[in-house]
């Protein structure tokens, strides 16, 4: 019984899969390509602006990006070279110290 | 190099799946001319765009027509070339230009369903030639028959009323998967969507179609 109904569906599965592909192309209206070359005369310019602000965007992203790095290298370098007085106190702070058991 | 054969390997796919591409653009030929013409585009020659709508409309107009209802083909090309031109800038080359408007005509077909999902949409029943048409496949005892009857208006109309009643994403994956033959990677390729999504999707959408068939038998 289950065989039988799945080898129906099955029957029926492939006619709509060949229906599916024997659907005609249809064919589009005569001065549709004018039309649609119309629409995109008229979005040009409005393309064109949204790529102009999606490249200030990144730009703008990119300076942004590049000045924190350069801040970051310079106060990791800064902190690294400069005398380190607050490592000091905390290395003179343990030496004096006396440890819980001592 | 890379560009190259990352092309070559999917021409190669392309060359396999003769639903989605059209056998009268001839696209090995058409890259170098598309390549020239997408310059000429990006340079600022917006008339140029024409050379490209002539030249893959009839592929794209295959796509839709089997996707959207045969009033709306004319509006949904439409939108998919002017969707084409304002995303220009997002092609990259990496693929031809064929198989990325083929992608911009899938998704454009799948948002059509989407928006109509909250109009209510009433699914007539079948009629008595569809139930006819219906148990004449049924009986059909050699695939010729079989193919034969596929051929019908009703065949067509049957599909559409079962495909009505599937979600906008299980309709747009059956689609590809089932009725057209793309594997899952194209498939997930072709609408911007994840492996397992399309996996699990063409799944539970052909359970769906079986169902609905299986209901009304």
């Amino acid at each position: 019984m289950m065989a039988s109904n799945d080898e129906t569906i099955a029957k029926l599965e492939r006619a709509l899969i060949e229906a599916h592909r024997a659907r005609p192309t249809p064919l589009l209206r005569p001065g549709w390509t004018e039309q649609v070359m119309q629409d995109i005369r008229h979005a040009a310019p409005q393309a064109e602006s949204e790529d102009g602000v999606e490249c200030l965007i990144w730009r703008t992203a990119g300076i942004a990006a590049t000045i924190v790095l350069i801040a970051t290298v310079s106060w990791a370098v800064w902190s690294w070279t400069s005398p380190n007085e607050g490592m000091g106190l905390l290395i003179e702070e343990l030496e004096v110290t006396p440890l819980v058991f001592d | 190099m890379c560009a190259r054969a990352v092309r070559t390997s999917t021409l190669g796919v392309l060359e396999m799946q003769p639903s989605m591409t059209d056998e009268t653009v001839p696209v090995l030929k058409t890259i170098s001319d598309d390549e020239d013409l997408l310059r000429r585009i990006r340079r600022g020659e917006i008339d140029r765009f024409v050379d490209l709508i002539d030249r893959y409309k009839d592929h794209v107009t295959r796509i839709i027509g089997r996707r959207v209802p045969a009033d709306r083909v004319d509006e949904t090309a439409h939108e998919v070339f002017v969707r084409a031109y304002v995303g220009l800038a997002q092609f990259s080359g990496l693929v031809p230009f064929g198989h990325w408007v083929a992608s911009i005509a899938v998704r454009t077909c799948y948002d059509f369903w989407r928006t109509r999902k909250g109009e209510e949409v009433p699914v007539s029943a079948l009629t008595t030639e569809h139930q006819q048409w219906i148990e004449q496949v049924l009986a059909s005892r050699s695939d010729d028959h079989c193919s034969e009857q596929a051929h019908r208006r009703e065949a067509a109309e049957v599909l559409e009323w079962a495909l009505a009643q599937l979600s906008p994403e299980n309709r747009a994956v059956l689609t590809l998967v089932h009725l057209e033959g793309h594997s899952i990677r194209e498939t997930a390729q072709l609408l911007g969507w994840s492996l397992i999504n399309v996996k699990v999707r063409a799944h539970r959408a052909r359970q769906a179609l079986r169902r609905i068939l299986i209901d009304n038998h």
